[in-house]
Order: C-alpha cells, then sequence, then structure tokens
C-alpha cells in the first residue's frame, strides 16, 4: 500500500483529504507543521508528501529545501491558497513534481496522486 | 495835438516888424513930406501901403492856416482815437470767440473723457472718442486705428461714417514706413495727408507751431516739413488697405485728411483719422488744433483701457491655469486616490485570499464527499451540488479581486484573434443556443496575426460576451454581434448587444472596479478587461444607445506599431 503524508494545517482539510485517500486505498499519515512533518519523514518511508507550503512552525520554502536535500527521490505535491503560485512555479520547479491551488478539487488532487505514484 | 513851437516866435516876430513898418512908414511920410517932392512922397507912401498890406495879408493868412491846422490835427487825432477802439472792439470780440470755443471745447472734452473714463472698456471708449470727433469737433469720417505691435501691424479697430469693409482691410505694416498713417505713429505728429493730383499724396505738417508742439509729445523731431510728395501715381489706388483705399472713390469730394497719433506717455498707441467727405470743408489749423487737443486726452483713455485689458486678460489668463492646474489636481488625486485603492484592496486581497481559501477548500472537499455518496435522485445531490458552485463562485470573486489589484504581464506570442474567438464561441455554443440569442459574426479573413497573451484575451472576450447575453435575457431582439477589422495601426474586437444600453452617466463607471448594475455582478470583470487591454498597449471602448444596445471595442496594436512603441519606450 502506497504511504502518503499529508502536512496540513487546516484540521478539516486535511481531515478530509485523509478520508478521501484512504478510501481510494492510500495509507494516509497526517502532519501538522514542519516538525510533525519531518517527524514522519524519518520515521518510515513515505512515497508521497502533500504539502501546503504555509505550514506555522517554519518558511514553506526552507522546509521544502531541507526536505528535497534529505530525501531526494521524494514526491512532492504542493498544496497552496496562493493562486500566484503558478507565477512562482520557477522557483519551486526543481523540487516538486506538482501543485494544486485551494479550493481543490478532491477529483483533480486524486487525479494528479495517480499520475504520480499510480 | 500842439501848434509847433517855431510858429509863436515867428507869430511875435511878423506884428514887431508890422508895427516897427508902420512906425517907419510915419517917420518917413513925414520926412518926404518935408523934403521930397510930393510925387516921390506919393510913390513912396503907396509902396510902403501896398508892403504893409501885403504882410497884414500874410499874418492874416497865416492866422487863418493856423486854425485850419489846428483843426485838421484834432480830427487826425480824433480818427486816431476812433481807430484805436474799433481795434481794440474786435481784438475783444475775437478774443471772446476764442474764449467761447476754448470753453466749448473744454466742456465737450470734459464730458468725453469723463465719458472715456468711466469705462474701461476699450470699445467703448473708442466709441466715444468717436463720438466726439463726429459730433462735437465736427469731421464727417473719422477711423481709430490702433497699433499691433506683436504682430507689427497697425489696424482699423473703429470707425464712424466709414463702411465696414474698409475698416478690416485697413491693416497697415509698421514696417512701411512711406505709408503716412505709420508716419503718423513713428514721428507722434500730426499730419495732413493732402491729395496731389491723381491718387497722389502729399504729407504737411500743421504750420501752426502751436498745433505742432500739442500734437507731438514725443521727443524725437524727425518729421521734416512738408515731406516731398509720396505714392505718386496710381499705386496708391491700388494699394490693399492704405489710405490709397480711403480716398478711393472720392474722386474730387475729399481734398485732405488729418492723421493725428493717440499718444500716451511716450508711447503711440494709435492714430487718429478724419476728414470732411460729405461737407468737403478744408480741415483748418483751427480744427486740428481742437483735434490734437482732443486725441491727447483720448490717446489716455486708450492707453488706460489697454492697460486694464492686458491686466484683464493676465488676471483671466492666471485664473484659467489657477482653474487647470485645479482640475489637473484633482484629477490626479482621483487617479492617486483609485490606485490606493486598488493598493489597499490588492494587500487585502493577499490576505482575504490565503485566509478564504482554506475554509472554502475545506467546505468543497467535504461537499464533494458528501456528493459522492448521495443517491442520484436524492434532493440532497442537488444541494451539495449548490455548495460546491457557491464555493466556485466565492473562488471566482477572490479570483477577480486579486487580478483587479495586479498589474497583468501578458505573455506574448503571436495569435490569430479570430481563431480565439471560434474556440470561445466553440465553448459557449450550447449557452448562446439556450439564451435565444441570435449569433451573428463578421470576422475579417484576413486578419494578421498580433502579438497577445490568448489567455488574458481570452478572458476579456469572454467577459465582454458574457455581459452581452446577461444584458438581453429580458430583450425581445436578441442579437451577439461579434466582428474584427483592422486598419493600419490597430485591430479590432467588437462585441455588440442588442440590450437596453448604458445611460451616459454610468458609461465611464463601467471599467472602475466594483461598479456594476449585475445583482450578482462583483463590478470587477470589465475593469480587468480594461487591465488586460492596456496591458496589451492596445485601449477598450464603448459605443453605447439607450434601448439600442452597446458595443464593446478592443483595439489591439499591430505588431508592427507595437514594436515600434516598444522601441520608442526604450530610447525613452
Amino acid at each position: 500500500m502506497k504511504k502518503i503524508l499529508i502536512a496540513e494545517d487546516e484540521e478539516v482539510l486535511r481531515e478530509v483529504f485523509k478520508d478521501e485517500l484512504t478510501e481510494e486505498g492510500y495509507d494516509v499519515l497526517e502532519a501538522r507543521d514542519a516538525k510533525g512533518t519531518l517527524d514522519h519523514l524519518s520515521k518510515q518511508k513515505v512515497d508521497l508528501l502533500i504539502l501546503d507550503i504555509k505550514l506555522p512552525d517554519m518558511s514553506g520554502l526552507k522546509l521544502l529545501e531541507r526536505i528535497s536535500k534529505d530525501y531526494p527521490t521524494l514526491p512532492i505535491i504542493i498544496c497552496t491558497a496562493y493562486d500566484t503560485f503558478k507565477t512562482d512555479y520557477e522557483i519551486w520547479a526543481g523540487h516538486i513534481a506538482d501543485y494544486i491551488v485551494k479550493p481543490v478539487d478532491l477529483e483533480v488532487l486524486k487525479e494528479k496522486i495517480g499520475r504520480i505514484i499510480g | 495835438m500842439k501848434e509847433p513851437t517855431y510858429l509863436r516866435p515867428l507869430r511875435w516876430l511878423t506884428i514887431s516888424i508890422f508895427l516897427v513898418m508902420l512906425v517907419v512908414y510915419r517917420l518917413t511920410e513925414n520926412y518926404l513930406n518935408r523934403n521930397l517932392s510930393t510925387g516921390w512922397a506919393t510913390f513912396l507912401s503907396v509902396t510902403f501901403s501896398l508892403i504893409g498890406i501885403a504882410i497884414l495879408l500874410i499874418l492874416v493868412f497865416r492866422v487863418i492856416y493856423g486854425q485850419i491846422w489846428k483843426l485838421t490835427l484834432s480830427q487826425k487825432k480824433h480818427e486816431e482815437i476812433s481807430g484805436l477802439l474799433k481795434r481794440s472792439k474786435d481784438e475783444l470780440e475775437e478774443k471772446n470767440i476764442v474764449i467761447t470755443q476754448k470753453m466749448n471745447e473744454l466742456k465737450t472734452l470734459d464730458r468725453i473723457s469723463r465719458a472715456m473714463s468711466s469705462t474701461m472698456d476699450l470699445d467703448r471708449i473708442l466709441r466715444t472718442i468717436l463720438e466726439g470727433v463726429s459730433k462735437h469737433l465736427n469731421f464727417d469720417r473719422a477711423i481709430i486705428c490702433l497699433v499691433n505691435e506683436k504682430q507689427g501691424f497697425i489696424e482699423g479697430r473703429q470707425a464712424t461714417g466709414v463702411a465696414g469693409e474698409l475698416l478690416s482691410d485697413l491693416k497697415i505694416p509698421l514696417a512701411d514706413e512711406q505709408n503716412p498713417i505709420v508716419k503718423t505713429v513713428r514721428d507722434g505728429r500730426p499730419y495732413i495727408i493732402a491729395r496731389v493730383g491723381e491718387g497722389g499724396m502729399r504729407l504737411e505738417e500743421p504750420v501752426s507751431r502751436q498745433v505742432r508742439r500739442l500734437g507731438s509729445t514725443l521727443q524725437e523731431s524727425k518729421a521734416e516739413v512738408n515731406s516731398p510728395p509720396i505714392n505718386r501715381g496710381g499705386t496708391t489706388s491700388s494699394q490693399k488697405g492704405t489710405y490709397g483705399e480711403i480716398f478711393a472713390g472720392l474722386e474730387g469730394r475729399v481734398n485732405a485728411m488729418a492723421s493725428v497719433p493717440l499718444v500716451a506717455k511716450e508711447r503711440v498707441n494709435g492714430v487718429l483719422l478724419v476728414d470732411n467727405l460729405h461737407s468737403g470743408r478744408p480741415i483748418e489749423e483751427e480744427d486740428l488744433r481742437s483735434l490734437v487737443t482732443f486725441t491727447n486726452q483720448a490717446g489716455l483713455a486708450i492707453e488706460n483701457a489697454r492697460l486694464y485689458d492686458t491686466e484683464k486678460r493676465f488676471s483671466e489668463e492666471l485664473r484659467h491655469q489657477v482653474e487647470l492646474a485645479k482640475k489637473e489636481l484633482k484629477e490626479a488625486q482621483a487617479h492617486l486616490i483609485h490606485s490606493e485603492r486598488l493598493a489597499a484592496i490588492g494587500e487585502m486581497s493577499v490576505i482575504v485570499a490565503h485566509e478564504v481559501r482554506n475554509p472554502m477548500s475545506s467546505i468543497r472537499s467535504c461537499a464533494q464527499r458528501i456528493h459522492k455518496t448521495v443517491e442520484e435522485k436524492d434532493p440532497n445531490k442537488k444541494y451539495t451540488n449548490y455548495i460546491m458552485q457557491e464555493v466556485d463562485r466565492l473562488e471566482r470573486i477572490v479570483k477577480d479581486m486579486l487580478t483587479v489589484t495586479r498589474q497583468p504581464k501578458p505573455n506574448l506570442v503571436e495569435e490569430n484573434v479570430n481563431r480565439i474567438i471560434e474556440e470561445i464561441l466553440l465553448h459557449m455554443d450550447d449557452e448562446i443556443r439556450k439564451s435565444g440569442v441570435v449569433l451573428i459574426k463578421e470576422l475579417d479573413k484576413n486578419l494578421p496575426a498580433v502579438p497577445v497573451d490568448p489567455a488574458l484575451l481570452e478572458q476579456v472576450i469572454l467577459n465582454m460576451i458574457k455581459n452581452a447575453l446577461f444584458f438581453m435575457q429580458d430583450g425581445e431582439k436578441k442579437e451577439l454581434k461579434i466582428a474584427t477589422s483592422q486598419d493600419k495601426r490597430f485591430l479590432q474586437i467588437r462585441v455588440s448587444d442588442t440590450g437596453p444600453g448604458i445611460p451616459v452617466h454610468n458609461r465611464k463607471k463601467v471599467f472602475e472596479p466594483f461598479f456594476s448594475t449585475k445583482p450578482q455582478g462583483t463590478g470587477l470583470g470589465l475593469a480587468i478587461c480594461q487591465r488586460i487591454v492596456i496591458a496589451h498597449k492596445g485601449k477598450i471602448e464603448l459605443e453605447s444607445e439607450m434601448d439600442k444596445g452597446t458595443t464593446f471595442i478592443v483595439s489591439l496594436p499591430m505588431k508592427r506599431i507595437r514594436e515600434k512603441e516598444e522601441k520608442r519606450g526604450q530610447e525613452r
């Protein structure tokens, strides 16, 4: 079973994502901040990370750099509320597999996940 | 007159001689009677008697002559006195006339100068001057020419007894120094322009030194007395706007006209031309004298009016400038407020967008999950659908708000605009058909590719079409016309509807952010369109007629024009 880590500080969203993806047959782990995210990653092998770029305890770019340095093969989908992300994409391009802008359409999210680790 | 003094001793001498002779005669007679013969004695006695009588007669005549002489003398004296009397009487009368004239003149002058100083309106002053000249100084015609130093002309400004065309034609360059009117200006002294033969003129200075002095308040005295004849021959009458014109057609009637400078503060402001066309009365020194006295006053009034006029114009110009600056300031302020407002909204939007999108995302995802579990026939399916639709609408609003406050950065590629339109229409085919709108396409097949951001331009065209459809909802006639055309500089996209039209007072506002007449509109659609079009260096305009419809026109620069402008922009 593929393991997906959801790093998202919005509790409701995290829960909905978890339910949806669990139903879809993924093993879903949750983290509410950067610390939790790094903890999970250090404890087990994760197949995909869904990362909210704005977590409360660390800047998105810093966290992303750290993760991609420590786990260079880990595919990451950025989940963001900034629609300017499209224009900022170049900055992140080397580190991420894809991105999705909130409000998230679950079908789109599943489609993206399927394409990366399916 | 007295008897000459030499006659007095002569008279006494004569009497003395007479007495002596009488005595001598008596003595001689006695002597002769005693010593001579009676013949000799008688002879001598008669001779002496005759001499005595002669002397007596002489004396008598002398006395009579003296009396006559005296009489003549007194008569002469009388005549002399009566002559003197008459002369002084004449002189008195003459002086009286002069004084009365002067008084009248002064009265007139006073009246006119009062009338002149009662107004600062140049035209009214000129009218008053002309009235004074014609009514009180009794000239038939008068023209006031004013010096226009800026343009280097002296031109007819107002006249009395002269046809309008003549006045408007009277424009003499100040460089034409041979012209008597210009000469009057240059010398600052009056001249009489006298007719010499056919169309010839001669300038004459007034004979009276008093008049000359009065007229010449300028210190120069270049003018020669009796200047040589000028412009002799037929050339004068053909010269447009010269004194030749003024004389033209007055053959044999006017022989002279006076040209008097209007002087103030050592500056000649103009010239007053007068003549007696109707009466043919010659212009006398006396006339000229009154005229000069009068024009000195008039010159001051004109100068005052001119100064006042200049000041008035200056202050008007100043006021105009201030108004203009005020207006510009107001516009700049409005613009600033507008941009500040946008910037503030922009900042807010970014924060709000982020904060709102998270819960929106949660709502949407939850609804999506419920939606999936609800049976197709269950009415709840409709509601979960509504929730998702409304979230999507919220998302559009947030996106619009972010877009309108951001300067769009078009990613330009060369694209055929017709293709973009066709693609949009393909997508909207269903919607258009359902709304019962008749679509008319008038696309220019020879449209060249222009540099555009297809996604942004699509947004603009889509917005215009959606607006058109919305405003035709309740209309009877529903026609959506999409046309493209080109000229040398621009490519045009026209989207027309047959909707109710936009009221005049709203036509500018439709491009302002948050202005909307749609019940669910955010008022950002056209504001975004405008920003996108401006980012393409184009323009968006509208034409609207109430109850007929509205057309939005997007003009995009052709590739060549755009490149040129960019080049110019870089050079700057």
